[in-house]
């Protein structure tokens, strides 16, 4: 006996994809994942930029963990232009990044994933049987981000404040 | 009257406006009760049947695929809303439409011959009847609410268009153009973030695209001729909402915009 | 004590460092005192409770477009031109809540009016202009016939303490507008701050009896002496000037296509900045704030702009529909219409607006433009 799943539109993932598994005599003989988010092209265009701009620029690479790409990118940047920074600019970068991870896990173990677990189809149809659960991660959420906001300027997107940008001219 | 049906798509973006709604963490039960979410794949895998009230539209039109899919979402949706910069002018992605996308594609792909990408990422408006346009990169989730609410409450939405500039003096933010000599494009720019880059000492780089009625040209003019480094006005008009036509044309009538113009 | 006895008019010398006490003294009247304080890189004004907190020691550099706050070592405390934040928003704040409506039933609605709840409060170190700036917009606020309850109750609750100007800043012209470098009337208490002194008039009961309690000394003639002179050099030593102050009203309403009007709109952005930092502009926008479930609305007035260009949209069209009607609006509003509306200039010469133009634009070089076109 053959059989297919197909999911065409992944539901509760950060992006977008799509799912293809054939079944053989109730053995798994394929499995298909489709990444099918479309190409933006940052690396092209991102060249002939202003290195000031890049992170403004990566941060749009995913709104949903925009600091990732900050952060890489930035560090990428101090790396080839040989800029050291100060322990206080490192601190607020890594609560920076705390402050996403607390969003960003609260978002996905509560709001993506458990509802599979738990044989809901979302937070807001669990919120129905388990209010307090819900309203917790909502709070957990909202914690990371007012971290996010008072470092970074805002939520999503953030790192719009000084204190990661570079205010030395460089000088070849 | 029943809830109102509301969908939520996403096409060429980053998430980050759909994002933005659930992070209306203090109100995001409330907005479930008041409308029923039908379609919301980043949030909920029940998809009720079409058609639906409210379609928000996040994302911008740059694969054939995606021109297909929102002439259909279109025949579904009542009031369609275009979500976030990238709907409303193309997004960052639209630099590609300054440049060629096959040259973009090579640097980044060993085989970009398997793509299917349109030589332009575009706005919503570009392909479909929009009904309301939401900016901002990403958008302001209170002004997503505020959406909502007025199309529960049958008026208009409350939804300001005047310089981010105004902003900053209410909110008591000190220019930074005038004190520091920072260029800034807030005064071309709409509000709706409360001036967020100013307050924070930096100058606004537009994402919330053109406010209506501004002057464009003039800002640009002005820009070019307070520039720390050559090309440095046409980056700050030429990004996330770049491809909007008022930027886009202030950027044509750059004098020597040519000469001064970066790769981009 | 001092011997003798102070009078409604009298001027004094107060020693620099009695200035502490007079703090005091004001503040045990139950007044919070606000006064001109450094906060990113501008002057603002903030909780003041001595001298220390006082800007001692800089001075602004200001012109169109420009502005850069400098520490260049004199020993005053009053010495520095205001930055962009005016006395304004103590009586018209930038956001207030007017009002808020709670549904009862479908039909019934209860209101919520806004209390007045501002604590008394004295501004310290009011510059002449800006006392002017006061006075004009007490005549838009406390009218006979119509006055704003939330403006009236701060403004009852005002102690006012100027600080005369002595060294005017590169885009001040007060002169021209008569209402500086120094005050007459109006205020409580009013400073002239000398190298070791400070010469103090007393403009009001309650500056009379605050100063009364502090050992004040009769002023020296040379004190007195002092500060004229010092009044002469701020004159001689305005940023700016308009000549024909009092042409402007009839020349300006007589001649509304000046070609002046399309050359500056080459220049401006309409972007509002000049409006928001005049501290006589009053425009405001009142906007209601639903919730989701509609049951509350709060109405809320912030302050708006003839320059935004939204600010003129009525149904069918735009009254003001681009940059040169909306300027045009502004200066003639501000130098010409106003004295037929309020019986006052709508402008005090504070320069403000010329410094906090990110364009550049300077109302004095756009009045003496319009002037010089018109057939005198
Ligand atoms: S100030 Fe400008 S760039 Fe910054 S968040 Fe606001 S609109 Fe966007
Ligand atoms: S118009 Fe300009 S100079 Fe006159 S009071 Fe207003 S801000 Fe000051
Ligand atoms: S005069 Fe200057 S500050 Fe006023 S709207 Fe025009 S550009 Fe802006």
């Amino acid at each position: 006996m053959r059989q297919n799943i197909e999911v065409d539109a992944l539901a509760r993932v950060e992006g977008e994809g799509a799912l293809y598994i054939r079944l053989k005599d109730g053995e798994i003989n394929d499995i298909q994942v489709n990444i099918y988010e479309p190409p933006r092209f940052f690396e092209g265009f991102l060249q002939g930029r202003y290195y000031q701009e890049v992170p403004d620029i990566t941060a749009r690479i995913c709104g949903i963990c925009p600091v990732a790409y900050q952060m890489s990118s930035v560090q990428a940047l101090e790396a080839a232009l040989n800029i050291t920074i100060s322990p206080e600019v490192r601190a607020l970068r890594r609560l920076l990044y705390c402050a996403e991870y607390i969003e960003s896990h609260a978002l996905h173990i509560y709001m993506l994933q458990a509802p599979d677990l738990l044989g809901h189809d979302s937070a807001l149809s669990l919120a129905k049987v388990a209010p307090d659960v819900v309203r917790q991660a909502l709070r957990l959420k909202k914690i990371g981000n007012s971290l996010l906001r008072v470092v970074g300027g805002r939520s999503v997107l953030p790192w719009i404040t000084q204190t990661f940008r570079w205010t030395m001219s460089l000088s070849p | 009257m029943s809830k109102p049906k509301v969908a939520v798509y996403k096409f060429s973006s980053c998430d980050g406006c759909q994002l933005s709604i659930l992070n209306l963490e203090d109100e995001l039960l409330d907005l479930a009760g008041a409308v029923e979410i039908a379609f919301f794949l980043e949030a909920t895998r029940r998809v009720l049947p079409g058609p639906y009230d409210i379609g928000l539209v996040e994302g911008s039109i740059s694969t054939p695929h995606e021109a297909e899919r929102i002439q259909e979402i279109r025949h579904q949706v009542r009031f369609l809303i275009a979500l976030g910069t990238c709907a409303t002018s193309g997004g960052i992605q639209a630099l590609r439409n300054f440049t060629q996308v096959d040259d973009l594609a090579v640097i980044v792909y060993e085989h970009p011959d398997y793509l299917h990408v349109l030589d332009t990422s575009t706005p919503i408006s570009q392909h479909v009847k929009v009904d309301l346009e939401l900016w901002g990169c990403p958008v302001n989730k209170y002004q997503v609410l505020e959406c909502v609410a007025a199309l529960l409450q049958n008026r208009t939405p409350y939804l300001p268009t005047h310089s981010v500039c105004l902003d900053c003096k209410r909110r008591g933010t000190v220019c930074v153009m005038v004190a520091n000599g920072t260029l800034c494009l807030g005064p071309a720019t709409r509000t709706g973030c409360g001036a967020l880059c100013p307050a924070s000492g930096r100058g606004c780089y537009g994402c919330f695209g053109p406010a209506p009625g501004a002057e464009y040209a003039t800002t640009a003019h002005l820009l070019q001729s307070k520039e720390h480094y050559p090309g440095e006005a046409v980056h700050l008009m030429r990004n996330f909402a770049g491809y909007a036509p008022q930027f886009r044309e202030a950027v044509d009538a750059l004098v020597g915009g040519s000469e001064n113009e970066p790769a981009l | 004590m001092p011997e003798g006895h102070l009078e409604i008019g009298a001027i004094v010398t107060l020693e620099k460092p009695e200035f502490n006490r007079l703090l005091v003294a004001i503040q045990e009247q139950g007044y919070e005192t606000l006064g001109p304080t450094i906060q990113d890189d501008t002057i603002q004004y903030n909780r003041i409770n001595g001298l220390d907190d006082l800007p001692r020691g800089m001075t602004s550099k200001q012109d169109a477009g420009y502005y850069r706050l400098e520490y260049s070592g004199h020993n005053n405390y009053f010495d520095v031109t205001p930055g962009p934040q005016s006395w304004k928003g103590q009586f018209f704040p930038p956001r207030t809540e007017l009002l808020t409506l709670y549904r009862q039933n479908k039909r019934d609605w209860s209101a919520e009016k806004t209390q007045p709840n501002q604590p008394p409060t004295a501004l310290i170190g009011v510059r002449p202009c800006e006392l002017a700036a006061i006075q004009v917009q007490d005549r838009v606020f406390l009218r006979n016939d119509l006055s704003d309850p939330l403006y009236l109750s701060r403004r009852e609750r005002t102690f006012i303490l100027v600080a005369n100007c002595l060294h005017p800043g590169g885009t001040c012209f007060c002169v021209s507008m008569g209402t500086g470098p120094r005050s007459h009337s109006g205020f409580d208490l009013s400073l002239t701050e000398l190298n070791d002194v400070f010469l103090m008039e007393i403009g009001s009961e309650a500056g009379r009896a605050i100063l009364a309690d502090l050992p004040w000394q009769p002023a020296a003639a040379f004190s007195l002496q002092a500060a004229e002179r010092g009044f002469e050099y701020a004159i001689r030593h305005m940023g700016r000037t308009i000549p024909d102050v009092e042409r402007l009203p009839e020349a300006l309403l007589n001649d509304l296509e000046n070609q002046q009007y399309d050359d500056v709109a080459k220049r401006c952005l309409s972007c509002t900045n000049c409006t928001q930092v005049c501290p006589t502009c009053f425009c405001w926008d009142v906007q209601e704030v639903n919730n989701l479930s509609g049951s509350e609305v709060r109405r809320e007035r912030v302050w708006d702009s003839c320059f935004n260009p939204m600010y003129t949209y009525v149904f069918g069209g735009n009254t003001r529909p681009n940059t040169r009607s909306r300027y045009r609006q502004w200066i003639t509003h501000k130098l010409a219409s106003w004295y037929y509306q309020f019986g006052v200039s709508g402008c005090v010469g504070c320069g403000r607006c010329i410094t906090w133009c990110p364009a550049g634009i300077d109302i004095t070089a756009e009045a003496n433009a319009l002037l010089s076109e018109v057939k005198a």
